[in-house]
């Protein structure tokens, strides 16, 4: 059988700042001839040497840390930007779904966009129409068919966006980060929806933070750093290797800084500063992180997240959430900062996400340690495995008794 | 290139001519009334001024429908350059997400406005009639200005819609560009009025042929068969040119728009 996605040595190479964005008009386009010596021009991988070959109805993950390649990956794969260097084929109709943001003309009204992509799947409109009902129930958007899709909220149009993409039987469907925006109960009609397509035969390749939703979905998937294929195989296998590789679980992780600011060090730590021994559920967590500026960046501000294995965020606070503190010391070199959480994580494994950035700016915004939260030695095996975000303390208590049965009845 | 592609993706093509025929006249007080009135009082107000006024000569024929044939095509032919121009940047939500022949985007902007064009045309020749202009036995030809319209048409806009994605100063020189292109284009004087150096120059703007052929269908005047091949061959190589430049830069489409 012949593979559905097949992509041989690819590599897409990004100019950084010289062509991509000092060019936008043709006096800088001529500046920049006159005086190409004098700015070395950098380049930027994005992806290099992939290879990949999807078959005919499967399901591929693709995972990794940001910046390591994976929407890059699927613009590719979905003819969007071609490849600097290698090349890839897809066969089938493709419907794509990258990123935030849907592929819709914002001057079309709801049902002009759905012919629109359905168009753009390659279906006639008669199949589209055939289908058109289906697609906007999904979507919940009935009472707006008709309006411009500028005056969509984001959420209704992503909602649009996948109901279009999933439903207009395309023979390949391109998932990135779909999942990143929607309510719950959205997110899972669209894994849902997925797994159906994949159950008929159609080949999916998804991209989720969700990693519980990888490993639900798909059979295999492929790891991403840097731009280049690291592993390659089923899908728990290599999501397992991929936490491996790029977490150090415990409970202090030191990272490499370059650029104008970065993290050397995340670390679980007690009350007093030292590091902690593995946090125990019930117990108030402190996280300290170690901040490397490399210059005076006014305004630069931190977030702490907190998100649980399955890719649920658990808690996500900046430093200027807090109004009696002044703002974060600027200048340049090594600031020390902690954040305490109340008993409040279930026990289990979770990320430490830090952002740093400025309002126009992000500098870091990466998972940078996996820990464990311990059970307590009291805890039941069955009450760990069970369902929950979070687990703080919580006090049952006796209202009534049971009453005897109300006389004169 | 890959014209099977164009042509599996030739919905798309259709599917954006529409909504530009739509958006166009959506929200907009007297709707589709502007394909009519917007001749019609250039019309007016060149006669009086031109026609009556200074005493430009028209070839023979009254002024008003000597200007009208020349509006006609000039009306549809600024709003398709100046419209298929934006289609590439005005959709980075298209261009962006989603993989389509780029090409489909000029092609439709240039579509959509030849409904424009027909009607403009049928103006011009109830027009001629009013103004006592004898129908012509060659006026069925007019037909013939649709196809040599998207040529030319896509002559500028090949060009035009791709370097603007590349440099947003296109979008900024184009009004200025097109003013430029207004006068030196036969649409108010015939190009007869200049001296012959000028007039072999004048004759490479590939809308002189477009021109001078509707007015011969409609109107009856007699084209300089000379201009005509010169312009005429003008606007296939441009627009041939414009084709593979088009093909060479749009790889940077989606990372530039």
């Amino acid at each position: 059988m012949p593979a559905a996605i097949e992509a041989h040595g690819v590599g897409k190479r990004y100019r950084l700042g010289t062509d991509q964005a000092a060019y936008d008009t043709l006096r800088d386009a001529v500046a920049g001839l006159l005086h190409r010596r004098r700015r070395p021009e950098q380049e930027m991988w994005a992806l290099r040497d992939v290879d990949l070959t999807v078959q005919e109805g499967e399901a591929l993950g693709i995972v990794g840390g940001n910046g390591a390649g994976k929407s890059t990956l699927l613009r590719v794969l979905g003819r969007i930007t071609e490849p600097t260097e290698g090349w890839s084929r897809t066969r089938g109709r493709v419907g794509a779904l990258l990123e935030v943001g849907t592929g819709f003309h914002h001057e079309l009204s709801g049902r002009e966009n759905v012919y629109l992509s359905g168009a753009i799947m390659g279906m006639s409109r008669r199949d589209v129409r055939r289908r058109f009902d289906e697609i906007v129930a999904f979507a919940g958007v009935e009472p707006f068919i008709e309006t411009p899709l500028k005056r969509y909220s984001s959420g209704m149009a992503l909602r649009l966006a996948f109901a279009v993409a999933a439903h207009l039987e395309p023979e390949i469907m391109l998932v990135d980060e779909v999942l990143a925006v929607g309510d719950i109960d959205f997110q899972r009609r669209c894994i849902e929806r997925m797994s159906t397509l994949s159950a008929e035969g159609r080949t999916v390749v998804f991209i989720s933070h969700d990693l519980g939703a990888v490993t639900r979905l798909c059979t295999r998937a492929v790891q991403l750093d840097h731009g280049r294929l690291v592993a390659e195989g089923g899908v728990e296998e290599v999501v397992q290797a991929y936490y491996g590789s790029v977490f150090q679980g415990g409970v202090e992780a030191r990272h490499q800084v370059d650029g104008d600011a970065g993290v050397a060090r995340v670390a679980i730590v007690d009350a007093h500063g030292g590091t902690a021994a593995q946090p125990q559920r019930g117990e108030p967590l402190h996280v300290e992180v170690e901040i490397v500026l490399a210059r005076d960046l006014p305004g630069i501000d931190a977030a702490i997240a907190i998100d649980a294995i399955d890719g649920t965020r658990v808690l996500e606070e900046t430093w200027s959430d807090q109004h009696d503190l002044p703002p974060l010391a600027s200048g340049a070199g090594r600031h020390v900062i902690r954040l305490s959480i109340p008993p409040l994580l279930r026990a289990g494994d979770h990320l430490v996400c830090v952002w740093l950035g400025t309002e126009s700016e992000t500098y870091l915004y990466d998972d940078l340690l996996a820990f464990s939260v311990l059970p307590r030695a009291d805890d039941r095996q069955e009450a760990l495995s069970r369902r929950r975000t979070v687990q703080p303390e919580v006090r049952w208590q006796r209202v009534s008794d049971a009453a005897p049965p109300a006389s004169g009845a | 290139m890959d014209v099977r592609d164009l042509w599996a993706y030739r919905d798309v093509g259709v599917i954006l001519a529409e909504r530009d025929l739509r958006v166009r006249y959506r929200q907009t007080l007297l709707g589709v009334l502007w394909v009519v009135i917007q001749p019609l009082v250039a019309m007016v107000v060149f006669t009086l001024v031109l026609g009556e006024g200074v005493g430009v000569p028209s070839e023979g024929v009254p002024y008003a429908a000597f200007v009208l044939c020349g509006l006609a095509i000039w009306m549809p032919f600024s709003s398709a350059v100046g419209r298929a121009t934006s289609s590439l940047v005005d959709t980075p939500e298209l261009v962006t997400k989603v993989y389509f022949p780029r090409l489909l985007a000029p092609l439709g902007a240039v579509g959509g406005v030849l409904a424009d064009l027909v009607v403009a045309l049928a103006i011009a020749q109830i027009v001629a009639l009013i103004a006592g202009v004898p129908l012509q036995a060659t006026a069925p030809l007019v037909v013939l200005v649709i196809p040599g319209f998207v040529v030319v048409a896509l002559a500028f806009s090949l060009w035009l819609s791709a370097l603007n994605v590349l440099y947003r100063d296109v979008a900024y020189a184009l009004t200025f560009g097109l003013q430029l292109l207004f006068f030196a284009s036969p649409v108010v004087y015939p190009l007869g009025v200049l001296d012959g150096t000028l007039e072999t120059l004048a004759a490479i703007n590939p809308v002189v042929g477009l021109i001078d052929v509707t007015r011969w269908a409609l109107l009856g005047t007699t084209p300089d068969a000379w201009n005509l091949v010169v312009s005429g061959a003008m606007a296939v190589l441009l627009a041939a040119g414009g084709l593979v430049f088009f093909r060479r830069v749009e790889r940077q489409f989606a990372d530039r728009v």
